[in-house]
């Protein structure tokens, strides 16, 4: 692995006194790859808090240009890029952040045609997408290359985060066997909301990378922004998922 | 006997509320609970719920007292229980 340069230990000084994580986890963070769908208001989120933490390369998924409805929540696109790539915008915005940190920006949405690809060249994968078809296809890869997914999504007031561990956990076609109905492309969204779901996520994938351990593996946590109410829940394999049932 | 009720996602949207308590007959099972929100909160939270066959939808989580049932064989509810639909989000 490589180690930690100068600059690198004095920007990450004050996490690395984070109980459990140390220098170790910084180093594991920055030899790692972290693969985000979309980069609107989960990935946008998710991919920033990791290029602030150190890790050392993101791979993001996105297609499409900025539009004006993107901006309450898509906190990596601004104003001045509006009609221009939304993943270029993204990937411009974490570099200024953090120029040590390798971007690769894919101008397109995760799908059937390149997860397999996106999968194999990440150690964690980060689901942020906002249809099922392309968290199944997520969920799919990552069952059969045993990578660990993230999985975060909201609506409303609320969101939710679990972490899926191949051959350990429930996987995401365990707790949603079919593609629910009723669920529509566009939904309401604050970005606070959004960026909560985000932040609880990213600690799961940094804690997966350092060795500390998720704590939502079998578990989803969900939280009410209305009731300010959090609860975790537990989760079940099911025996004749046809994702996971052989993993 | 009462139950409270929590809705969560979508369902809570169409409800128009995040919690409730409902007034149920003793015995009452928690397929005719179900079966009366869809009655009140209209076809849409029915389609959420249910399938045309009308079990429950194996993309729904169901709580009671937080712990997950069995959709296939949902339980008698009993006073006091606190039951929580889940309805799934992807939304990002």
């Amino acid at each position: 692995m490589n180690p930690l340069n100068a600059e690198e230990k004095a920007t990450y000084e004050w996490q690395m006194w984070t109980r459990g994580f140390g220098e170790a986890g910084q180093v594991k963070l920055k030899n790692a790859t972290a693969l985000v769908s979309r980069t609107g208001g989960l990935g946008g989120p998710v991919a920033q808090e990791l290029a602030a933490a150190g890790i050392g390369k993101l791979i993001l998924a996105h297609g499409g240009k900025v539009k004006h409805s993107d901006l309450n929540r898509q906190i990596l696109m601004t104003h001045d890029w509006l009609g221009k790539p939304r993943v270029e915008c993204a990937a411009r915005r974490l570099r200024e952040l953090n120029p040590r940190l390798e971007v690769e920006a894919v101008p397109a949405n995760i799908s059937e045609d390149n997860v397999t690809d996106l999968v194999d060249r990440a150690h964690i994968v980060f689901d942020c997408a906002p249809l099922f078809e392309g968290r199944f296809a997520m969920n799919r890869a990552c069952v059969a290359q045993k990578k660990p997914l993230i999985d975060c999504a909201m609506f409303g007031l609320e969101g939710q985060v679990t972490t899926i561990l191949p051959g350990e956990t429930p996987c995401l076609q365990c707790i949603y066997p079919e593609i629910p109905p009723g669920w529509k492309r566009e939904f309401p969204v604050f970005g606070a909301v959004s960026c909560a779901a985000a932040c609880f996520g990213v600690m799961e994938g940094i804690k997966w990378l350092s060795g500390m351990g998720p704590s939502l593996a079998g578990r989803m946590l969900y939280y009410d922004m209305r009731t300010m109410r959090v609860r975790t829940v537990p989760l079940r394999r099911r025996p004749d998922c046809p994702i996971c049932s052989a993993a | 006997m009462r139950v409270t009720v929590q809705y969560m996602g979508q369902l809570g949207h169409l409800a128009e509320r995040s919690e409730e308590s409902r007034e149920l007959p003793e015995g009452a099972s928690l397929l005719s609970l179900l079966e009366g929100l869809s009655a009140q909160y209209g076809e849409a939270f029915g389609h959420i719920v249910f399938t045309g066959e009308n079990r429950i939808r194996p993309s729904m989580m169901v709580l009671v007292n937080d712990v997950p049932v069995e959709k296939t064989t949902p339980p008698v509810l009993r006073d006091g229980d606190q039951v929580t639909l889940l309805a799934a989000i992807a939304g990002g």
